[in-house]
């Protein structure tokens, strides 16, 4: 996508999240139903990125969505109101991995497939996805919000660590490092099957 | 993975670092620019930015999160009333009472600045060493040779019948006092002693 393009949708978007603030400010719970359906896909991916279990990722999302509801006034417009909120659901999510979270088997982990099965190229995108996942988890929670952060919601290094609340600096070094982990790990799946 | 690795400024380092917001078009356009010179001269950045895209691609590629449950995040968000603040919590009679006291408390408060802002009356004596008011009666002022011995310098005011008011200043002037109908012969007579450096009067002519 075009730099300007983004920035032209980047610029509706804040106009529509600008409304559906104000309405909220005035506690119209279609406003806010609005603003659960922009952020909760994206709040809720960054999260599960930083806690396992499926439970405590909604609530960590529902938990930061509910001080929008409830202190709209907090959120003073000088950063991006995504900015904000992801800067809540972390400092949310790093708190509950402290309090509960605890190592389960991930349902959306692809699988792996059979190994007796014919290697075909679905085999082999599965087997690549896989091993891809696992060498996530194997990330630092930090390290995994920083890849979550560039790559699914495409945010810049700054903004990122107003968001970690860490140097601009970590952020590139956390970021270099997951890099070259997750393609270590990958060594040979991505130049064989995709 | 934790220590941090700074940048110097090396066109490599910084293009190895910044290539995921270059992918993503997150870099301000001077970043950006020595981001895409440096891709255009180092083979070995311009294949680190196709294993970086196909990274990307696959890890888009990952299954997302599980969709959220909307009627839950409602039914908390019903129950959960705006809190009133401390003050629309109070009853009338409390917040009446308040505001007397407050209203109290800023007259106390408003006495006790004025008490303290009040200028101190005249003392009645002072001591020895206490600074004295500068005298503002003198008319001449007068400035002796360096030289000058203390008798010299008793005998010109002696002269003239004039009385040191102040002195010396930082310049090392005196300030005398002589009766108003004498000032200006006191003047003539201080300026023709080979001592005096200076003698000028330092008010309106009588």
């Amino acid at each position: 996508m075009s730099g300007d393009r983004r920035r032209q949708i980047e610029a509706e978007r804040r106009s529509g999240e600008a409304d559906l603030l104000a309405r909220v400010r005035l506690r119209d719970l279609a406003a806010f139903e609005g603003l659960y359906r922009l952020y909760h896909p994206r709040l809720s991916r960054f999260v599960t990125s930083l806690v396992r279990r499926h439970p405590l990722v909604e609530e960590v999302v529902n938990d930061t969505m509910m001080v929008l509801w409830d202190k709209p006034e907090s959120y003073g417009g000088q950063a991006k109101l995504s900015t904000w909120l992801y800067a809540i659901a972390y400092r949310k999510a790093i708190r509950a991995r402290l309090r509960q979270d605890e190592p389960v088997e991930d349902g959306h982990r692809p699988e792996l497939g059979d190994d007796d099965a014919p290697p075909d190229r679905d085999f082999g995108r599965r087997r690549a996805a896989a091993i891809l996942q696992s060498a996530i988890e194997e990330l630092s929670p930090d390290h995994r919000a920083v890849v979550h952060l560039t790559y699914f919601q495409e945010i810049g290094y700054r903004e990122i660590a107003d968001i970690l609340g860490c140097p601009v600096d970590t952020v590139k070094t956390r970021m270099f490092h997951a890099r070259r982990h997750l393609k270590r790990k990958l060594s040979g799946e991505l130049a064989d099957w995709i | 993975m934790g220590n941090v690795i700074p940048l110097h400024g090396d066109p490599h380092e910084t293009t190895q670092r910044l290539m995921p917001w270059f992918l993503t078009d997150m870099l301000d356009p001077a970043e950006h620019a020595l981001v895409e010179g440096h891709l255009a001269s180092c083979a070995e950045c311009a294949a680190e930015l196709i294993s970086e895209e196909r990274l990307r691609i696959d890890l888009l590629a990952l299954p997302g999160a599980p969709a959220g449950d909307w009627a839950a995040l409602r039914d908390r968000a019903l129950a959960s009333q705006p809190r009133p603040g401390w003050w629309a919590s109070r009853g009338l009679a409390s917040r009446v009472g308040l505001i007397a006291a407050g209203q109290a408390a800023i007259l106390l408060l408003g006495i006790g600045v004025y008490d303290r802002l009040r200028p101190a009356p005249q003392a009645e004596y002072h001591a020895l060493s206490a600074p004295q008011p500068a005298a503002h009666t003198g008319n001449i002022i007068l400035i002796f040779r360096p030289d000058s011995r203390e008798r010299a310098m008793r005998a010109a005011l002696d002269a003239v019948g004039a009385r040191l008011v102040d002195g010396p200043t930082a310049a090392g002037a005196y300030v005398l006092a002589v009766p108003q109908a004498r000032r200006d012969a006191a003047l003539d007579l201080l300026r023709k002693r080979p001592d005096i450096v200076l003698a000028q009067p330092i008010d309106a002519a009588p």
